[in-house]
């Protein structure tokens, strides 16, 4: 157990979506939290409030610079690894080369980390190192075990290849040195402060300005299972707390969903009567990612509290009470391939 | 393309307050409206001044009747404008009460920002034109947040504190919400209209509540409610709400009307009692009724004692009792 109120944390990636409520969850614990950040996905106004109150401290700076590793690492005993090049779907299929960079960044960070005697890591990693060839079929029931990803790996990309190899990096550090580390997998995030280059708040931007018709990538039939936010954030607190060497462990529902039972559910709830029109030929991802969360529930008693319809229900209230039409009409092209 | 608000105006007999009222509308910053006067059966020199003033702004103005002509309480006048309505939006105004401009392109505004939401409402400022009256003051917010409540929470916050549940002047509803619920009951002509058609609605569909004040509310002694209070039948007007509740909770989901039960078989026991001793029904039990204490015994007696259901005072009258057949 980690008593959190005497714990100096850094969060890397801390001003972004997932990083950012991964914060507010500190804070609330009573962590001095520091985030280093350089907003290429981030946002400031996502911690805007605790820099207010001055409970966090925030460097903006970009963690491929050694200095600006040292600097967040100062005194820091837990380290919260989000920070990362990454993407939609979109993006990953297509910006291959700035997704590399995850290799130099995580192998500099978990270097330097040791090196400053930081006492445990906790990475965020991917369903993105599972296997591709064993998520092609929709007709498979099949739940992604952590013991799968094994030889002979086949990760999701470049940017899978490198979460992949974070976690056996982590896994080498903490044989080698005894550092404590975990990671987590997370799978197809969503929620509020979520950005429109992911599938779900993409859905959601589409409506919101009122697309008709309605675009789906892919045939609509790949299938996800999509975990709220809230429920990512506490599985990540938690891993921090129970789990020493090293190991992976999935947060995921194993709710399974359709992309195109999930453009239902958001064009119902929005009241946005569009018609859906499928586009097979953009990045689609796998066809069949649903995480299994055993292990999840054995090691760190953790189980998924949102169900689907509840956390798009409250991400829909989140989305349309704060954008604005004009402004995501103006950004939502460019965001569906890049970040 | 700004969606149409359908508004609906019961008239009866008020027309020393209807042009303010029209003008209020007239005034609103959002300009995609109609309106729809109903009259309720008004003496024919008011009908013909309400048919005067809609035809000076015809067509957005217009005015419909009850086929028959009879006065059919404002539930049921509302029904008729509801069935007439052509816009996405419902809003309602009272005769004699009167919006602020803002009041439409607020609400509208609400709505297409909290899609889920069947209905938002929000506050009034209740004043008095005799200057004699009591002074203006702010309906209170109470428990209230602002934002979404899913169903059935509004309810709970309307039963536990009755002065912060909306007028319909303050509210705007999504037409077909209000359809799908059947639109107000007619069998409550006077007071709790509204109550009984929110609690639908709420029990139903997320509302969104908000804390601005969008209208004016005209406190005067021809109003519903102070004849309701004049004629000292609040009790009767308490209990009918609740008899239509109880009933109307075995419709709901089983989780639902649990959430709402314990609550709504408080209140009609406790009104029960009150209406008793009020009627001068003082048998040695209902004393012991009134002091027994504590929600969780109504509760259990209500879901499992016929026969405490059964003596159960209802007040002087036969319909105002609750009925107890209930199946379980």
């Amino acid at each position: 157990m980690i008593n959190w109120d005497a714990t100096q944390v850094l969060v890397t990636g801390g001003a972004s979506f997932i990083g950012s409520s991964l914060v507010d969850a500190l804070v609330a614990r009573g962590a001095r939290v520091r985030v280093v950040d350089n907003l290429s996905s981030g946002r400031r106004e996502n911690i805007q409030g605790h820099l207010d109150a001055g409970r966090v401290e925030f460097i903006q700076g970009d963690l491929l610079e050694a200095e600006v590793v040292a600097a967040g690492l100062r005194g820091v005993q837990v380290v919260f690894h989000l920070a990362a090049d990454h993407g939609g779907r979109g993006y990953v299929d297509l910006h291959q080369v700035e997704c590399s960079t995850n290799f130099i960044l995580d192998g500099m960070l978990f270097r330097a980390a040791h090196a400053a005697g930081v006492e445990r890591v906790v990475f965020a990693s991917s369903g993105c190192v599972y296997p591709n060839n064993l998520q092609t079929r929709t007709d498979q029931e099949l739940y992604l075990t952590e013991d799968l990803v094994r030889p002979p790996y086949d990760a999701d990309n470049l940017y899978g290849w490198a979460k992949l190899m974070g976690e056996l990096t982590l896994q080498a550090y903490h044989k080698q040195h005894g550092m404590k580390s975990a990671s987590c997998r997370y799978f197809t995030v969503y929620g509020p402060r979520g950005v429109e280059n992911h599938a779900v708040m993409a859905m959601i931007a589409r409506a919101f300005i009122g697309e008709d018709p309605y675009e789906v990538w892919g045939t609509g039939e790949q299938i996800r299972n999509w975990t709220f936010i809230d429920d990512i954030v506490a599985g990540t607190i938690l891993a921090a707390e129970r789990i020493d060497d090293g190991r992976a462990v999935n947060l995921g529902t194993m709710e399974r969903i359709t992309v195109r039972e999930a453009a239902e559910e958001v064009l119902r709830t929005t009241r946005h009567k569009a018609r859906i029109v499928t586009r097979p030929e953009m990045p689609t991802g796998p066809l069949n990612r649903v995480a299994d969360n055993r292990l999840a529930k054995q090691l760190l008693g953790w189980e998924p509290k949102t169900k689907f319809v509840d956390g798009l229900h409250r991400t829909i209230d989140w989305y349309f009470s704060t954008k604005d039409r004009a402004q995501v009409r103006a950004i939502l092209g460019r965001m569906l391939t890049e970040r | 393309m700004p969606a149409l608000v359908s508004i609906v105006l019961p008239y009866l007999n008020m027309a020393r307050y209807l042009p303010a009222a029209v003008e209020s509308v007239l005034a609103q910053s959002y300009a995609e409206w109609e309106l729809i006067v109903v009259d309720d059966g008004s003496r024919s020199e008011e009908a013909r001044l309400a048919r005067d003033l809609a035809g000076r702004h015809a067509p957005r103005v217009r005015v419909l009747a009850h086929a028959d002509g009879l006065s059919h309480g404002a539930s049921a006048t509302r029904n008729v404008g509801i069935a007439e309505a052509r816009g996405g939006y419902v809003a309602f105004l009272d005769a004699d009460d009167i919006w602020l401009p803002e009041k439409l392109a607020r609400q509208v505004d609400l709505l297409e920002r909290f899609p889920r939401a069947a209905m938002t409402f929000a506050r009034v400022r209740y004043f008095s034109d005799d200057p004699q009256g009591a002074a203006e003051f702010d309906q209170p917010f109470g428990a209230l947040h602002e934002g979404l409540y899913s169903p059935p929470k509004l309810t709970l916050e309307f039963l536990r504190d009755a002065s912060v549940y909306p007028c319909p002047t303050a509210v705007l509803v999504r037409r077909e919400a209000l359809q799908s619920v059947g639109g107000f009951d007619p069998r409550f002509r006077k007071v709790r209209t509204d109550l009984v058609a929110w609690t639908k609605i709420n029990t139903h569909y997320a509302v969104h509540a908000d804390s601005r004040i969008v209208a004016r509310y005209r406190q005067h002694p021809a109003s519903s409610v102070a004849q309701m209070n004049a004629a000292g039948n609040y009790l009767r007007y308490e209990l009918a709400f609740y008899d239509w509740l109880l009933h109307y909770i075995e419709t709901l989901p089983p989780v639902v009307r649990a959430e709402i039960e314990p609550l709504a078989c408080e209140r009609m026991y406790y009104y029960s009692v009150q209406r008793a001793r009020e009627t001068g029904w003082r048998s040695r039990l209902a004393w012991r009724l009134a002091v027994a204490p504590r929600l969780a015994a109504y509760h259990a007696f209500w879901r499992q004692s016929r026969w405490l259901k059964a003596m159960l005072p209802g007040g002087a009258s036969e319909d105002m009792r609750p009925r107890i057949e209930r199946v379980e």
